[in-house]
């Protein structure tokens, strides 16, 4: 029973159903099973099959999307729930695209990755003044995210790293960069602890950076 | 007559997007370049004298019909401008909108203006771009919106597109009446989506912008950024006389999708190689694609994406000494 709604919510979230991923976490949670069980076995485990999918070229953006939105739909169920139960992700990622800069898909579906691999991922959107980067590091984030696809605004990274030394928050925060506008040689220039080219490689860098096997 | 048939055959074609580098070297903003049709045109001249392409391409800008469009738009950032926000988001919204003239809405008359003004006065042929069906349907309701009303929504989709090509159609035909030799069709949004989400939501409408393009005697070209190489046999079968492809795909990919009449243009990475490199880079990356692709007579050396305002002039020097 626990079993079968659970692989319920984990096919929901796969197939990306719409509109009833609400009633099916209730149902599961109505028949006992735990908030926790719910998140990790249903939702991040759904979210990681998609993100597989997603490395291997069967699934694409639009595919993605829709599984995290039918994922948040069963969330805002749980969310309450969770924070009671005081259940740990491995950390936290703070993301965003930084200052001047709109474009928005390209971190989100960064974000939706790093979810399906068990981060708790705090989405500061686009156009994020780099001040806010430096709160989410002061507010817990173990690492920060930061994209740019126009090499107009990739500065920005540097002022976020500058930023976060001078609050004396550098040593407890994992900074890493990714999008269109900037490379590994820039990410190393700036002093940020890495670059991802794309989603799985930002998942296996922050898991190698925070030593998450 | 086809883009293959226009290419000069007594050297490798080398065609830079260099708009930026140029508003850069006159000392001018994207601001300037994008709203005032001198600074457009002292930009463009500026970049003709000194590397004489055998294709000169107009500023990009990725905003134009949006604009024409009642978007609203933005040049905070000194960079290229952004559409602010995607407000057309049901179908009452969509219906709502009609095909811009391109004589008399927004920033489109600039555009035509300096085509008109630089044709004529260049070595090489002109190039404008124009955006793609399903990135100006992006901008409109929004990129996230619309991937997911492809699955969601398809019948908006699919008008949201439909009506974006329209309005391509009218200001790439206007373009080339205007001088334009090439219109390269900007299609980045499109690198997200599955071959078959492309073939049901973008090959129509592609084809019909092209065939428009050819028709008023222009030669289409298709434009997307990124890795396409998942999307290679259906851009391949858009009726386009070029693809012009980013840096990280394989060229040889995309010359095995395509016949030896469609041209193939790219691929050297403007940011890692042409900003941030210097000209023995440069070079060396392209004697790399030369030694693989100069043989082939629908190869030309170009760059991946348009250049970054800060590329080095003498990174596109060395670029240009390839022919």
């Amino acid at each position: 029973m626990e079993n079968d709604l659970l692989g319920e919510i984990k096919a929901g979230v796969i197939a990306g159903k719409l509109g009833g991923m609400g009633g099916l976490t209730r149902g599961a949670l109505e028949a006992g099973i735990p908030a926790g069980d719910i998140m990790n076995l249903g939702l991040i485990e759904a979210m990681s099959v998609v993100g597989e999918r997603f490395e291997n070229k069967e699934y694409f953006v639009p595919e993605v999307l829709v599984s995290a939105r039918a994922m948040h739909e069963s969330m805002q169920v749980l969310r309450p729930l969770l924070e009671e139960s005081g259940v740990e992700p491995l950390a936290r990622v703070a993301m965003g695209t930084v200052k001047g800069d709109l474009h928005d898909i390209g971190k989100d579906i960064v974000s939706i990755v790093l979810t399906g691999a068990g981060f708790e991922v705090e989405s500061l959107g686009a156009d994020v003044p780099s001040e806010k980067f430096v709160e989410a590091a002061a507010g817990g984030a173990g690492v920060v995210g930061m994209s740019s696809l126009l090499t107009t605004t990739r500065p920005r990274m540097a002022e976020v790293i500058g930023l976060l030394e001078e609050r004396g928050l550098r040593d407890s925060v994992k900074v890493i960069i990714g999008g269109a506008a900037v490379t590994e040689a820039f990410a190393g220039e700036i002093g940020a602890d890495g670059y991802g080219a794309d989603a799985a490689q930002a998942v296996r860098l922050a898991k190698s950076l925070l030593e998450i096997r | 007559m086809k883009l293959i048939d226009r290419l000069p055959t007594d050297h490798q074609p080398v065609v830079p997007l260099m708009g930026y580098p140029g508003v850069a070297a006159a000392g001018s903003t994207a601001k300037a370049a994008l709203t005032e049709p001198a600074a457009h045109l002292e930009s463009m001249m500026l970049l003709e004298k000194r590397f004489r392409p055998d294709a000169l391409f107009m500023i990009m800008d990725l905003t134009v019909e949006a604009e024409a469009l009642g978007l609203e738009v933005t040049f905070e950032g000194g960079g290229p401008p952004s559409v602010v926000s995607h407000p057309v988001d049901d179908s009452d919204k969509l219906t709502r909108l009609k095909v811009p003239d391109p004589r008399e809405s927004g920033r489109m008359p600039l555009f035509l203006e300096v085509a008109g003004s630089v044709k004529g006065k260049l070595s090489g042929m002109l190039g404008a771009y124009c955006i793609g069906p399903f990135t100006l349907a992006a901008e409109l309701a929004g990129p996230e919106d619309l991937a997911i009303k492809t699955i969601t929504e398809p019948d908006f989709a699919r008008a949201a597109v439909d009506f974006a090509a329209e309005v391509g159609c009218a200001y790439s035909r206007a373009l080339v009446e205007a001088g334009a030799d090439v219109v390269a069709i900007l299609e980045p949004t499109a690198v997200m989506l599955s071959p078959a989400t492309f073939e049901q939501f973008c090959a129509g409408p592609l084809e019909r912008l092209g065939a428009t393009v050819r028709s008023e005697g222009g030669c289409p070209v298709l434009h997307i950024c990124g890795d396409s190489t998942h999307l290679f046999a259906q851009m391949a079968s858009c009726g386009m006389d070029g693809l012009s492809l980013d840096h990280p795909v394989d060229l040889a990919d995309a010359f095995e999708a395509v016949g030896r009449d469609t041209v193939v243009i790219g691929n050297i990475d403007p940011v890692g190689v042409m900003m941030e490199g210097d000209p023995e880079s440069v070079w060396l990356g392209a004697s790399a694609l030369l030694a693989r692709f100069g043989g082939l007579p629908n190869f030309v050396l170009g760059t991946g994406c348009d250049l970054p305002g800060d590329t080095p002039l003498e990174n596109i020097d060395a670029l240009m000494a390839a022919r």
